[in-house]
Formats: C-alpha cells, sequence, structure tokens
C-alpha cells in the first residue's frame, strides 16, 4: 500500500519523491550499470538516462511487478543498449581503418576502456580479459552471468527481472560458465 | 599436462577476479545531477495538447460521427418531404394539376 502511495507520488511528478527515489535507489542502480560497463563514467552516464527513463514512462508502469524489479529491467536494457551502441561504433571505425580512413582503432576491441574503481590493480589484466570474453557471450548468458555474478543478485531476483523461469537461469547461468571456460582457455591456449 | 594445469590456473584466477571487485561508490553530484536533468525535462516536455487525453480524443471523434450521421439523416428525411411538396407546387404553378376525374384532361 506504501509502495502504491509511492508511485502515485511518482507519477504526480513529485520532486521530493523523486529525491526519495534516488536516495534508495541510486547506488544499486549505479552498481548494476557498472556491472554491465566496467567503466566509471560511462556507467554514471548509463545510470543517470535511468532515472530519467524511470521519470519518462512512470505513467505506463502498471503495478504488475515491484517498482524495484522494474527499475532493474529498465536498468539491464539501458545497459545492454549503451553496449549495443558501442559495439556498432567499434565495428563501424573497424571498416573506416580497413578502408583506409585515419580513425585510430582501440586494440582491446572492447567497446570501452576497462576503468573500475573496484578492481584491484593487479587483477586489471585478467579483469579486461574475463569482461571481454563476457561481453562475446550471447545476450541471455551475457545478461544473466553479469547479474549473478557481477552485481550479486539473487536467481529469484534474476527470475523476475529477467521474466524467465528459474530453471531457464539455471540453464542459461551453466551454458554462460561453461562458454566462459571455453572462451578463456582458447584465449590463454593461443596465448602461451 | 603442465601446461593445461597452469591454463586451468589462469582460468580460475580469470574468474576470482569476479569475485575480488569491490563496490564502488556511486558519484556525490549523481543525484543533484539527476534531478537537475528532471527539472529540466519537466520544463521542456510540457506538451501544449496535453489535456487531450485518448479518452477525449476518442469521445471527440463520437461526437463529431454522431453530429454527421444525424446531419446525413436530417438532411435525407427533409428531402423526401420537399420533393413531394415541390411536386405540388410546380403543377399547380403550370396549372398540370385538375382536381376533376375526367379521363380527357
Amino acid at each position: 500500500m506504501e509502495e502504491q502511495n509511492f508511485i502515485e507520488q511518482l507519477k504526480a511528478k513529485k520532486q521530493l519523491a523523486y529525491s526519495t527515489l534516488l536516495d534508495t535507489y541510486q547506488q544499486k542502480v549505479f552498481g548494476t550499470c557498472i556491472s554491465f560497463i566496467p567503466n566509471k563514467e560511462d556507467a554514471e552516464d548509463v545510470a543517470q538516462e535511468v532515472f530519467l527513463e524511470i521519470f519518462k514512462s512512470i505513467s505506463k508502469f502498471k503495478g504488475n511487478s515491484k517498482l524495484s524489479t522494474w527499475i532493474y529491467k529498465i536498468t539491464t536494457n539501458k545497459c545492454l543498449e549503451f553496449i549495443r551502441k558501442k559495439n556498432t561504433k567499434k565495428r563501424f571505425a573497424f571498416m573506416q581503418t580497413i578502408l583506409g580512413n585515419e580513425i585510430p582503432f582501440d586494440k582491446t576491441n572492447y567497446f570501452t576502456e576497462v576503468n573500475h574503481p573496484g578492481i584491484l590493480l593487479e587483477n586489471k589484466e585478467k579483469s579486461i580479459i574475463i569482461f571481454k570474453a563476457i561481453n562475446s557471450l550471447p545476450e541471455s548468458q551475457k545478461v544473466i552471468f553479469t547479474l549473478a555474478k557481477i552485481d550479486g543478485k539473487s536467481y529469484q531476483e534474476i527470475v523476475e527481472i529477467t521474466g524467465k523461469s528459474l530453471s531457464s537461469v539455471e540453464s542459461i547461468m551453466f551454458r554462460a560458465k561453461k562458454g566462459l571456460q571455453q572462451k578463456l582457455e582458447n584465449f590463454y591456449k593461443n596465448e602461451g | 599436462m603442465k601446461n593445461k594445469e597452469h591454463i586451468n590456473k589462469q582460468i580460475a584466477d580469470s574468474f576470482k577476479v569476479l569475485d575480488e571487485i569491490d563496490r564502488v561508490e556511486v558519484n556525490h553530484f549523481f543525484k543533484h545531477k539527476v534531478l537537475q536533468k528532471i527539472k529540466a525535462e519537466k520544463t521542456i516536455n510540457k506538451p501544449v495538447f496535453s489535456w487531450f487525453t485518448p479518452q477525449i480524443q476518442l469521445a471527440t471523434l463520437g461526437l463529431i460521427l454522431l453530429l454527421n450521421v444525424s446531419a446525413i439523416f436530417y438532411a435525407y428525411s427533409s428531402t423526401e418531404v420537399s420533393v413531394g411538396s415541390d411536386i405540388n407546387t410546380f403543377a399547380e404553378e403550370y396549372s398540370l394539376k385538375t382536381n376533376s376525374n375526367s379521363i380527357l384532361n
């Protein structure tokens, strides 16, 4: 009932309601964003976009799920949208280099520069490798693995966010781990 | 064999990195920035016809249709009456109307 009242206040675009919303969710939304996008500046930009999207779309929120679930859905979609856009730009830049145009191409082939203040310096190299491997997974695997292993969400929360069944989430998670294992093995074999 | 072991260790270490990521605090000015953006959005997006909701749009369309239908009905029914009366007037005007029942007239 209290949440319903809070949602009504958000729908009425009350400043105080948005202030409370930010107090409650800014850290959680940012946490999810930086799990998908390991770059503090980019993650913050996307987190800002998430709150703007909430402001714009709250009138469409029917209350079929919890407010937090709805917010995490928007966060996940915004992160994926950002990654897709950046990957497209990278591909375009790569095509430009092939065609001979002088556009600098980042050789890491990752959509952003890994700049995660939570990663220890000695782990930086390894983190770049594993983030690259995660990014190359199919989207559903990437989402579920990131939410579970990096953002630390429970399987139940992931079920609510993705709308998939628990068994489906478990199976996708298993495939994601296996896929990553394979990718890392290939990488280290070629490297060594 | 040793190489395989080494690779497995590297893979395990890579996975371990994910468990060692520390929590990153959001920027202190984040809330302020978002509230400013929301405020700006509020002033920009004040549509002129925001009161003209889909329900009102539908009601208006229904009203217009009703007016049209009633106008067509009215025009149709009044034409029928006037056609009959017009013929009588026309016949009187040109002396074509007679009251006798003679077949010679």
